[in-house]
């Protein structure tokens, strides 16, 4: 909110609420104008009259209310400036309402700040464990964040010396079940030695018509080495002792789900592995130990009764 | 009851005292007329039967329809009094109609003694054997008594449950349980068969019992039938207007389409009531109790105001179910003449975050309702019955007994609704309060989310948030030195250094959850709401249903594009979301570094569940709610449920019961049914003014 009493007319004071202060560039800025008197005076039937810093007309803001202390414009919707930056406009008041007549004009400046849009990028679908050298797939999406469609932008991925591993071009269609979020799917290679590595992607890489910051995004890339061992899982229920359909197995960073006879097959190497089967409504199987062949595990998953309501409200 | 034809409080043409001070401060009085003043305003700080001309007039009126005071209004009412209860919602049974009807009382009550010799009830409704063996049944008054008051008992969260009972409280109780047992079989109640002990009942013998109906062409209490739509088990997203929250099944401890929880209760005690007499005004609010003189003489009525509960849709006031035996009464506020008796009975102080926050300040965040919020309304669990015993002089008990019970407060399962503790579902009024059920994601879904506080950070080990050590009952867990009869009571080992440390498992989650953040802001330093952030691969691995009536634009589920959207709509969307979660796109940044790194050192999640990265769009949150379900502390009482004052003196004509009182750490139902059949008792004993 930007307040101004004029100088010359020290009885007048004029108020331009601004909303944002920080706007995205050529979207929505809301204005309100109040001004008062002393002595009160009911200046409805006038206007403030905005303007940008070259002079140009913004918008007539009619001065519509009147409490008996303070007259009141409404809310107006203006699109903000496309340039980035500081920018002082100026509030006019009041405007000349009866031809032939010198207006007493008072100019009251605000300030507002234009940043560029917000660049947001998602990366998913990425392997939890590659092994060394393999060509893998992930997706990558990109969101403006004052709603551009950002379809045909261009998304770049790195690897971690920034090395480029991938440019694309984004689909004209978004990610299913969401607004905007429009995506490319790129094909990449990982890295030779095992480990962790960060590789990054960016977007946009050209210029587009308004400002929007670079975006970024990292990821980790696991790669591992050759398997050497077969860990087969048996997941069970076991009060029923019957097989669970659909239970997530997860020896870090291997994953799998196991099918109708709750069975799961993941390719681990040699060593100390941490074993979790979980399931909806079961509580964690958890199994700690070495495995240096091919190994069977039998989980037996409790059920997660809970407390019910009834159990715990009486 | 007698209805008042002087309607009016005071003369219009003349001043009562009150008049008289606030006329004199307003008119610029001098010093000396000010003081004077001053000293009447203090005197007035209680109302006194001298300023007050009553608008309605009965022996016997009770403050709060719930299970203490609906209990209290048959037993009067069978004793001869005129009784009228004024509760504050629109409908009867308070936190009773919505329970679980697990009623924990013993002694030798009549449900274990058929229990023990095999029996079935009288109807024959009950077809399966006993779930206890008679041993466990075997109980008396005397066991139940030292149980309740068994120093040596230490529970799971390292605290004492029986320690610091009140003795005449805890030895009243036992004693009326088995009669207060008889007494609600002979209001309509049907038990199941015993099976465990609620809570704070005990723990050397099998004490509780459910409440059912059979399932049948029609509903009639007399019978003990309910429609299964009645029952709110015809449709899995449907509750009705009879029964909030849904029927369980109870065939394995009565008989095939046997259904259990409190609407058998409560109902077929309301009903019973209705039956006898007992008279009900609902929308009003109970303020104060009127004394003879503000702080000496009887209580000799209350003072209540309008305050009706609209729909939250149409704007209509919501009508109780039945409707014989209600008074409509619509006038702003009214003083009731109580000739024999005022019951407190309108609960405890869980849905007050200024009061709670006594005993944990953190608590004073009212972002987190109490339980059964949108059955019971902004009145719920006010501290009524609390601020108006205290303005009349009386005294407290068991206040630090609201921390020693593992449920007072705790996470919910049950994410993306404010009111998260019930399954109320569409078909109830009041379902538009809540406008969401809620997703349940029981305890192991807690692995598929990171849980974050109000300005995105996470603040402990997700999976371990749920978790609640187990109440010290039969036939005992973690929390109970020994299992059922093994138990001995009063035996100095129960507390010994080694036991404890062994039982101990109290996870700290919620005090984690509840700690000061950097959105704490002075005064209050508001910890905020609870988040969990997951996504669409989430969704997928789970199958959690994110639609209506799981889910709804009210505020506690919001859905996104990126994360970065997710926290605008949260921090824009939320009725307690006072900061941005400035924090929330770097907290899933490191999240996903610990998924793929295999460790998470913050809280180390990997030692207790596997992690995913939440990385696939669209992204989704839910709210976590803690939730203060009930009151332990409360008005002190004798064994007659007569209000003590500070002084140790009776305040007479004034009785309380349920969670409006202190001193007796008992889950529930057990406490307030006795409590009430006790104040009732004596309440129609007392002589008519």
């Amino acid at each position: 909110m930007t307040e101004e009493t004029d100088p010359t007319r020290p009885n007048k004071t004029c108020f331009i609420e601004v909303s944002p202060s920080e706007v995205d560039a050529g979207t929505d800025l809301t204005l309100r104008g109040r001004v008062s008197t002393v002595p009160p005076k009911d200046l409805r039937g006038s206007a403030l009259t905005i303007k940008d810093q070259a002079g140009a007309l913004i918008e007539h803001l009619d001065l519509a209310e009147f409490n008996g202390v303070i007259n009141e414009t409404r809310e107006c919707v203006v699109k903000a400036p496309l340039q980035t930056g500081h920018h002082t406009w100026v509030a006019i008041n009041p405007a000349p309402t009866t031809p032939g007549t010198a207006p007493e004009t008072t100019s009251t400046p605000f300030s507002f700040t234009v940043k560029p849009h917000d660049t947001r990028i998602v990366v998913w679908d990425l392997p939890s464990a590659i092994e060394s050298g393999d060509h893998f797939r992930v997706k990558v999406g990109v969101k403006c964040s004052s709603q551009c469609q950002a379809s045909n932008w261009e998304v770049e991925v790195s690897d971690q010396d920034e090395r480029r591993q991938a440019r694309a071009t984004l689909d004209d269609t978004p990610w299913p079940g969401t607004d905007a979020l429009f995506f490319t799917e790129v094909t990449l290679t990982a890295p030779v030695d095992p480990g962790l590595y960060t590789w990054t992607t960016k977007a946009p890489l050209d210029e587009v018509n308004i400002a929007h910051t670079e975006g970024v995004a990292h990821f980790g890339v696991r790669v591992v080495p050759k398997h050497d061992c077969l860990l087969t899982v048996v997941a069970i229920d076991k009060e029923r002792q019957i097989p669970i359909k659909g239970a997530k197995v997860s020896v870090h960073p291997y994953r799998a789900v196991t099918n109708e006879r709750g069975v799961a097959e993941i390719k681990v190497p040699k060593g100390p592995y941490r074993l979790f089967v979980s399931g909806k409504d079961y509580f964690p199987f958890r199994n700690d130990g070495q495995i240096e062949a091919d190994h069977k595990i039998k989980a037996e998953l409790s059920v997660d009764l809970g407390l019910s309501d009834a159990d715990v409200w009486s | 009851m007698a209805k008042k034809d002087n309607k009016t409080s005071v003369d219009p043409k003349g001043l009562s005292r009150r008049d008289f001070v606030r006329t004199g401060a307003a008119a610029g009085l001098g010093a000396g007329a000010l003081l004077e003043s001053e000293q009447l305003q203090a005197q007035e700080s209680a109302t006194s039967a001298t300023d007050t001309a009553w608008d309605y007039e009965v022996d016997v009126v009770i403050a709060g329809g719930g299970c203490a005071g609906l209990t209290a209004a048959i037993r009067a009412k069978d004793l001869g009094a005129s009784v009228l209860v004024v509760d504050q919602n629109f409908d009867l049974g308070g936190r009773m109609l919505h329970s679980g009807a697990f009623v924990s009382l013993g002694g030798g009550d009549p449900v274990q003694r058929r229990d023990m010799k095999g029996e079935s009830d009288k109807e024959g409704l009950i077809t399966v054997d006993p779930v206890e063996d008679p041993e466990e049944l075997d109980d008396s008054v005397d066991l139940l008594f030292t149980d309740m008051t068994d120093w040596s008992v230490v529970d799971p969260k390292g605290q004492n449950p029986y320690r610091y009972n009140e003795r005449e409280l805890a030895r009243s109780w036992a004693e009326n349980c088995p009669a207060t047992r008889q007494f609600l079989i002979d209001n309509y109640v049907r038990f199941t068969r015993v099976s465990g002990t609620h809570g704070g009942g005990g723990l050397s013998r099998a004490r509780g019992a459910r409440c059912f109906l059979m399932l049948g062409d029609k509903t009639d209490i007399k019978a003990g039938t309910i429609t299964a739509e009645d029952a709110g088990v015809a449709d899995p997203e449907r509750t009705s207007a009879f029964a909030p929250v849904q029927m369980n099944n109870a065939t394995r401890t009565v008989a095939p389409n046997a259904v259990s929880n409190g609407v058998a209760l409560s109902r077929s005690l309301e009903f019973s009531a209705r039956e006898k007499g007992v008279e009900f005004m609902f929308h009003r609010h109970f303020d104060e109790l009127v004394r003879e003189e503000p702080f000496t003489g009887r209580v000799v009525g209350i003072k209540a105001h309008y305050a009706p509960r609209l729909h939250p849709e149409t704007g209509e006031r919501l009508e109780s179910f039945w409707d014989n035996g209600n008074v409509d009464e619509r006038r702003d506020t009214i003083n009731i003449r109580a000739r024999q008796a005022v019951i407190l009975a309108s609960g405890g102080h869980a849905g007050n975050p200024q009061v709670r926050s006594m005993f944990y300040p953190a608590m004073r965040e009212p972002a987190f309702p109490t339980s059964g919020n949108a059955l019971q309304g902004a009145h719920g669990q006010d501290a009524s019955a609390l601020i108006a015993g205290l303005r009349v002089g009386a005294n407290l008990a068991g206040m630090q007994q609201n921390i020693s019970y593992p449920t007072t407060f705790h996470i919910s399962t049950r994410l993306g609704t404010r009111d998260a503790y019930t399954t109320m579902m569409p078909g109830h009024p009041t379902f538009g309060f809540r406008k969401s059920a809620g997703v349940n994601v029981g305890n192991a879904g807690f692995e598929e989310f990171i849980a974050v506080n109000q300005v995105g950070k996470r603040f402990f080990s997700e999976v371990r948030l749920p978790t609640r050590p187990g109440g010290s009952r039969y036939p005992g867990d973690r929390g109970a030195p020994g299992q059922g009869l093994s138990h001995k009571p009063l035996d100095w080992r129960n507390c010994r250094k080694e036991w404890v440390r062994e039982m101990y498992n109290y996870d700290h989650g919620l005090d984690a959850a509840l700690a000061l953040n950097e959105g704490s802001k002075a005064p209050d330093y508001y910890s905020g709401p609870l988040w969990a952030i997951f996504d669409q691969e989430a969704v997928e691995r789970t199958g959690w249903e994110l639609r209506h009536p799981y889910v709804s634009d009210n505020g506690y589920f919001f859905q996104a594009d990126t994360i970065e959207e997710l926290a605008e709509k949260m921090a824009k969307g939320h009725e307690f979301q006072r900061v941005p979660l400035s924090h929330l796109a770097e907290t899933l940044t490191k999240w996903n570094g610990y998924v793929d790194a295999g460790a998470d050192p913050e809280f180390e999640r990997e030692a207790d569940a596997p992690m995913y990265r939440i990385a696939t769009p669209p992204f989704y949150a839910l709210s976590i709610m803690v939730i203060w379900h009930d009151s332990y502390g409360g008005l002190r009482v004798n064994g007659q449920q007569q209000v003590v004052d500070m002084q140790g003196q009776v305040i007479p004509g004034l009785y309380a019961g349920g969670e409006a009182v202190g001193g007796l750490n008992k889950h529930g139902l057990g406490k307030g049914h006795v409590h009430g059949y006790v104040a009732g008792t004596h309440a129609a004993g007392e002589p008519t003014s």
